[in-house]
């Protein structure tokens, strides 16, 4: 009885699942379609007309042309995708280095004001962009940041975000563990370095793949803060959607979907080892 | 798993290192831009760098022949070391001192005029000749080809005359033609090719093109062999002698222009493509960045005339580098480089005039150039190392979209002031997908951190949140001073005045006007008059296009020009009634339309209009709806007017000719409103500033308004008188002869209206309309695309003017209430 | 062996004191980076920001408490207000019971590295890519409706625009929880992970049935993950916005207008005084808020 109970549910669990990744199929059956059929099919949306749109997962002439264009016809296209690549690498860099010793501070040292200080941290965190645009703009400015990649790569690597998450995980550390490396002579950094770190390398992980998943995607600080066209990421470089670049959009945002995946399935693994290996430790 | 695991690292490093390849090719890219960008920022930036091409206008020889013409000027160095400036039609200039002077030759080909159409000459280094000629057919309408018409409307005018001297009524009614009416294919020309050598004899080439296909011009390389490039888009070596031609490449679209260096010739498309061919190895090569950046920069010119290229190109001091001009600029680039250098800057030069077409480019000894405008303006550009790179004082302007008349100004003002350097920002591009709010948001935080423009135009920026938090200057002191020369139309002046204050005042003007029979001219008064009238149209004619506006959004369009202001009460809330009026009638004259016309043919024309978006591409002029009322049979027709040549000349000339036709200003809900187009304004952080205030009185000066802008009617008054002149002023022809439509329709039928340049009477009428003018016709621009969208809804039959009122009120309470 | 032994204490003594000594003053040098970045990049704009609320726009005259009367009273912003709390108050408690609800289950089964990538996957795609796939399924020709007609439920001939109705504020919370579960499961699971399996089992054995199991055992130890839980989720509430301005642009219907919408449009305007102000006012209710979790809570702040 179990057993099916048991079955049942995951086959349930994977239809669901395979129902949230519908969407990649649309992105990859639309990406190797002809102009031909995406106009076809999406005549009715674009001409805002009274009809429904159709979509053939199997395309009757698949054609890798827009794929061909994107990677060999834009040169354009690798400027921008190594934009991105550099920010958000680069900000996970100096994250690494910012916020996770900061995290470390947060879990291990009771000091004064450290919930006050925390708590500053997260409500900056959850401020929506457009409030603050304005005043870093200015910041920034003066900084004589502007227009370059510093100008989102700086605000972000110190992102309270990771401290957050990273906080958690240290926070599941066992004490004991701490005082006695304490007893037996080991320096702060040295318990950090070789015994929080490791222990939380999970967590951290995780930031990161969700880190890079966040700035992978980007909007609205390059579009204020990058003037120039070829500093832009290739977020902002998906263009509209009509039925002459329909094609070509899809396969952008295919081509913008690997890297994240990769990352993210890379990560995976990590995600729930580190997770799972400081909860069960405990 | 461990094999899971490996293959995800493996494709992880794959992907690093594709990347970091793209990074290599992006670098190249990124170095390009960077060149170009550091070329352009130095300029911009290093303040303290001397060193600039300065201009220099050169006299272009005096030309005889037909004054309406304008020479498509070809510019070439010979062997023998002298210049020629080669046209079809007016011949032959060679110069000995590099440009400074000119004298006429002797045409070799003189007497071939006599009895063909030149189509176009071409000269070798050595002094040979080729031509493209057509023979001319007895005179006879019917025969001359769309492409003679189109292309030459001195041509086509020159045997117009013959006959509009003998007919009254130069419009023709629908031809009995049978060749017309029945073949909608055009009759080909027949082609001849000449080629005359050095000692001028003449001789044919029996060249035999492809079908259809003929050869559109010719060029000569270095060595003096001979090119032709067809209708087919195809590139042929051929021998003037045999005849044979080889293939050498196929382009897309046709090829435009044509430059040689010793090694490699350059064939700029039509497609703003470039292919560089390979003389010695007989092969087309890449050249990437070439390619990038033609296909980037090519054809930013205006589309006023088509005349000149997009762009130009020279060859360089050695084989392998060539000059290439084009708006922005004059850049340097060697073959297979990674480099575009900039050497002269476009803004600073005419090269950046959106009037002035480039035709061809020469380089001459010791790094000095010659450029060729259309307009017979020569431009020598010599460098000098004692000026600053970029001049001291420079000025910031901005518009949200690119407008003509600025730009126009900006070049203009610069020529006559050159230690000044203008910069002219454009928030939306259109080849981006920047919206207009991000446009707006990006401009906003500039004039935050003090970098805003000095002078902005406010089409399309949210003018009233600006006025209101004190952004702009108040101009009035300085446009209350403007007199005599500078005086501007009082009423146009006082329309923008805001409590006492004026922020803001349109560089041109444009006017509502509708035209139609006498009668229904007469009735409509007011927006509910129009409605009254179209419906007993309707009741006259069961069948046919009523006004021929072919979807809901284009009906709201072209009625919201006369209407949109009287939606908002000062206050800024919204007008209900007003709203509910004016949706009712679009809804009475929709409804009017719908039921005479074909329902498919209103779907053919909308699935055409559906490729298009955007305000700009309605035609909503009223010359074209006053041709519409002539050919298609439409009853009335309703849209801007913005200038007299070939618009407002047209409505009038048809009002010469047809009995039953008239027009007048059109009032909606708004009486007697106008469209602005460019309105200036001054930041008030600029106004402490002269040379700021000194630009924006330029604006409004003779020099910019005398100029034919395409945005509307100049503004200032003196400006104004001068376009009751005829500039086609022509001995030849008959009196205020201004153009010609050949126009053929759907059915078959060709009709030919020669347009009259407006006289004393009706200019004078156009003269009063302007001084009526009192108000800004448009309203609050968001309002305004709300109520278009809604209303196309409603339009469509998803709901009733009552629910359509409603979400209006709704979506735009947010919006105010903000 | 007690000479040792005081020798050992000494040491541990000295040990301690030495390290509590540099206790108190290393976390400075763990925090200073981050601390330093935040302030300059973070912290700074955001007290522009106040400084801003309480002067006029653009010219920068004082104003003193004007601009927060101004949109209290303000339609806008009560309506973004109040549309922005509606989101928070429907998706919040949705996404986290449904991902507890996930969690539970797939914390039954083995091997389920599968399932859980197939949730997580939505996070992995750009906003623009999923407004696309959005319109194609919501707007009135889109494939909601081709469903909706093919199960009868829709009434002959006419068409629904989705994002234009109130159903628009739906498919934002569902574009929300598509988005946002996999990463909800994935730290429920953790969490439930985490209780040690040996106090399940003994519960099971005296005779407690899985409910009860849940409610008495597992639930009270997922405290601290529910916290962060909370935080994220209010956190990825707001990107939300992101998607709405993409799909219906700078003035939606009514139902999904948001308070970010609302700052947009005002920034376009130049209301920066009212932006400032209505800024100072969230801040300030954030603030609030998360001390309140902190506290409903009672999540530890000792720490190590």
């Amino acid at each position: 009885m179990k057993k099916i109970k048991k079955t049942l549910m995951r086959i349930a669990l994977l239809v669901t699942g395979g129902i949230f990744c519908a969407p990649i199929l649309f992105l990859l059956s639309g990406s190797v379609m002809s102009r031909y059929e995406l106009t076809q099919c999406l005549l009715p949306l674009v001409a805002d007309k009274d009809e429904l749109i159709t979509w053939t997962f199997f395309p009757r002439y698949p054609t890798f042309e827009h794929y061909f264009r994107i990677l060999f016809q834009t040169p354009q296209f690798f400027a921008v995708f190594w934009n991105s690549m550099k920010i958000a690498c680069l900000t996970l860099a100096g994250q690494f280095f910012i916020a996770v010793p900061a995290a470390w501070s947060f879990a291990v040292y009771p000091f004064r004001g450290r919930k006050f200080l925390f708590t500053l941290y997260i409500v900056l965190m959850l401020m929506p962009f457009q409030v603050t645009m304005l005043s870093s703009y200015l910041v920034l400015n003066d900084l004589k940041l502007l227009n370059t990649h510093s100008a989102i790569i700086l605000p972000a690597v110190f992102s309270a975000f990771p401290v957050f998450l990273i906080y958690r995980d240290f926070c599941n550390l066992p004490k004991g563990l701490i005082e006695a490396a304490r007893i037996d002579g080991a320096g702060e950094w040295m318990i950090f370095w070789r015994i929080g770190l490791p222990l939380a390398s999970g967590g951290i992980l995780s930031a990161g793949v969700l880190g890079f998943l966040e700035y992978w995607s980007l909007i609205e600080q390059p579009m204020a803060f990058l003037e120039d066209q070829t500093l832009w990421p290739l977020s902002l470089y998906l263009p509209e959607i009509g039925t002459g670049q329909a094609g070509y959009s899809f396969v952008a945002a295919v081509i913008t979907l690997i890297p994240a995946v990769f990352v993210f399935l890379a990560g995976r693994e990590y995600l729930e080892q580190g997770i799972t290996a400081s909860a069960v430790k405990g | 798993m461990k094999i899971l695991k490996k293959w995800i690292t493996l494709c992880i490093t794959g992907i690093i290192i594709s990347s970091l390849a793209g990074c290599g090719r992006s670098g190249e890219i990124n170095s390009t831009g960077d060149e170009k960008e550091n070329a352009k920022t130095n300029a911009e930036t290093l303040e303290k760098s001397m060193g600039r091409y300065l201009e220099e206008e050169l006299a272009v020889p005096k030309i005889d022949g037909t004054p309406n013409y304008q020479p498509d000027f070809y510019m070439q160095r010979q062997d023998d070391g002298k210049l020629v400036l080669v046209d079809r039609f007016v011949g032959g200039y060679v110069s000995e001192d590099n440009g400074e002077s000119w004298e006429k030759t002797e045409d070799s080909w003189d007497y071939l005029t006599e009895n063909n159409y030149i189509m176009h000459v071409a000269f070798s280094p050595e002094g040979a000749t080729a031509l493209v000629c057509s023979p001319y057919e007895d005179e006879d309408e019917s025969e001359l080809s769309e492409e003679e018409t189109a292309g030459n409307p001195e041509d086509a005018g020159g045997d117009f005359a013959a006959e509009a001297q003998n007919k009254e009524d130069a419009v023709e009614e629908p031809e009995e033609d049978a060749e017309s009416a029945e073949n909608s294919e055009i009759p080909l020309p027949e082609i001849i090719y000449y080629y005359i050598d050095p000692e001028g004899t003449v001789t044919e080439i029996p060249f035999q093109g492809s079908g259809n296909d003929f050869i559109l011009h010719f060029e000569f390389d270095r060595q003096g062999r001979l090119y032709g490039y067809g209708t087919d888009g195809i590139a042929y070596r051929i021998d003037p002698g045999t005849g044979t031609a080889k293939e050498l490449f196929g382009v897309e679209g046709t090829v435009e222009f044509v430059c040689f260096t010793g090694r490699y010739m350059v064939a700029c498309t039509s497609r703003k493509a470039v292919v560089v061919y390979d003389l010695e190895q007989e092969i087309t090569v890449e050249d990437k960045v070439l390619q990038d950046f033609v296909k980037e920069n090519a054809g930013q010119s205006s589309d006023i005339s088509d005349d000149g290229h997009s762009m130009i190109a020279t060859e360089g001091e050695q084989a392998d580098i060539i000059y290439l001009a084009v708006s922005d600029g004059l850049y340097r680039h060697v073959f297979g480089g990674t480099v575009m250098e900039q050497i002269i800057d476009g803004n600073m030069t005419m090269l950046g005039d959106p009037s002035a077409e480039l035709l061809d480019m020469v380089m001459l000894p010791d790094n000095e150039f010659l450029v060729l405008y259309t307009g017979e303006k020569l431009c020598k550009y010599t460098y000098d190392p004692n000026v600053p790179t970029v001049p001291e004082r420079q000025l910031h302007v901005y518009s949200l979209v690119e407008n003509y008349s600025l730009r126009q100004a900006v070049s203009l003002f610069q020529k006559e002031h050159p230690d000044v350097y203008i910069r002219y920002e454009v928030g939306m591009s259109g080849e981006d997908s920047v919206t207009r709010d991000d446009a707006v948001r990006k401009l906003n935080t500039k004039i935050m951190a003090g970098e805003g423009p000095d002078i902005l135009l406010l089409d399309g920026l949210p003018q009233t949140s600006y006025e209101e938090k004190g952004v702009l200057m108040d101009v009035s002191p300085v446009v209350d001073g403007m007199d005599g020369e500078a005086k501007l139309f009082p009423n146009v002046v006082d329309a923008c005045r805001k409590d006492g204050k004026i922020y803001a005042l349109p560089i041109r003007i444009q006017i509502p006007m509708m035209v139609g029979k006498k009668d229904d001219v007469e009735k409509i008064r007011d927006l509910n008059s129009l409605v009254d009238v179209i419906e007993a149209a309707r009741a006259e004619n069961p069948q046919g296009a009523l006004f021929g506006l072919k979807s809901p959004e284009e009906l709201l369009y072209v009625l919201s020009l006369t209407s949109s202001a009287a939606w908002m009460d000062e206050k800024g809330n919204i007008n209900e009634k007003a709203l509910e009026e004016f949706l009712t009638a679009a809804d009475r004259i929709w409804q009017a339309e719908l039921s005479g016309v074909d329902e498919e043919w209103l779907e053919s024309e909308t699935n055409y209009g559906a490729r298009f978006s955007g305000e700009g591409m309605y035609y909503a002029t009223a010359s074209n709806q006053a041709l519409n009322t002539v050919i298609e049979g439409q009853r009335i027709g309703l849209g801007k007017v913005y200038r007299i040549d070939f618009d407002y000349d047209t409505i009038t000339s048809i009002a010469g000719l047809e009995d039953d036709f008239d027009y007048e200003v059109w009032n909606g809900q708004v009486e007697n409103g106008f469209i602005p187009d460019g309105m200036a304004g001054v930041l008030a952080n600029s106004a402490e500033d002269e040379l700021v205030m000194e630009f924006y009185r330029f604006l409004f000066g003779r020099k910019l308004q005398d100029m034919d802008l395409s945005g509307g009617f100049p503004v200032n008054m003196a400006s104004f008188d001068t376009f009751a002149v005829n500039p086609y002023e022509d001995p030849g022809m008959w009196d205020n002869f201004a153009g010609g439509f050949n126009i053929l329709n759907d059915n078959g039928e060709r009709f030919m209206i020669n347009l009259i340049w407006p006289g004393e009477e009706e200019f004078g009428k156009l003269k009063e309309i302007v001084s009526g003018m009192s108000v800004v016709g448009r309203g609050d621009a968001t309002i305004e695309e709300m109520t278009i969208e809604v209303g196309a809804e409603m339009l469509d039959g998803d709901m009733t003017v009552q629910e359509a009122v409603q979400e209006i009120v709704k979506r735009s309470a947010i919006y105010l209430a903000e | 062996m007690w000479k040792t032994l005081q020798k050992k204490l000494r040491k541990k003594r000295q040990f301690i004191w030495r390290n509590k000594k540099a206790n108190r003053y290393t976390w400075i040098f763990f925090l200073l980076p981050s601390f330093l970045g935040v302030s300059v990049f973070v912290l700074l704009p955001f007290l522009d920001v106040v400084r801003r609320s309480f002067v006029t726009a653009v010219t920068q005259e004082w104003a003193g408490v004007n601009n927060y009367r101004n949109i209290f009273g303000n339609q806008a912003f009560r309506l973004a207000i109040h549309n922005t709390v509606r989101f928070t108050v429907v998706c919040l408690p949705l996404l986290i019971g449904l991902g507890l609800f996930f969690a539970l289950w797939l914390s039954r089964l083995k091997k389920i590295q599968l399932i859980k990538s197939l949730f997580l996957f939505p996070l992995a795609m750009p906003a623009a890519t999923v407004v696309l796939i959005w319109k194609m399924l919501f707007s009135r020709q889109g494939f909601l409706n081709a469903g909706l007609a093919a199960i009868g439920l829709l009434p002959e001939g006419i068409l629904f625009d989705h994002m234009g109705t109130g159903a628009s504020f739906w498919v934002l919370v569902f574009s929300y929880v598509w988005k946002n579960l996999g990463y909800t499961i994935v730290l429920w699971l953790a969490g439930i992970f985490a209780v040690p399996d040996s106090m399940c089992e003994a519960a099971r054995v005296d005779g407690a049935g899985e409910g009860q199991v849940f409610r008495k055992i597992i639930f009270p130890n997922l405290k601290s993950s529910l916290y962060t839980i909370t935080v994220l989720s209010f956190l990825n509430s707001f990107k939300v916005f992101r998607e709405a301005y993409l799909v219906a642009g700078s003035y939606p219907h009514e139902d999904m207008y948001l308070l970010q919408h609302l700052f947009n449009n005002w920034f376009v305007n130049l209301e920066l005084d009212k932006m400032a102000a209505a800024a100072v006012c969230v801040g300030t209710v954030l603030f609030l808020i998360i001390l309140l979790l902190q506290r409903l809570w009672r999540v530890e702040e000792d720490g190590l």
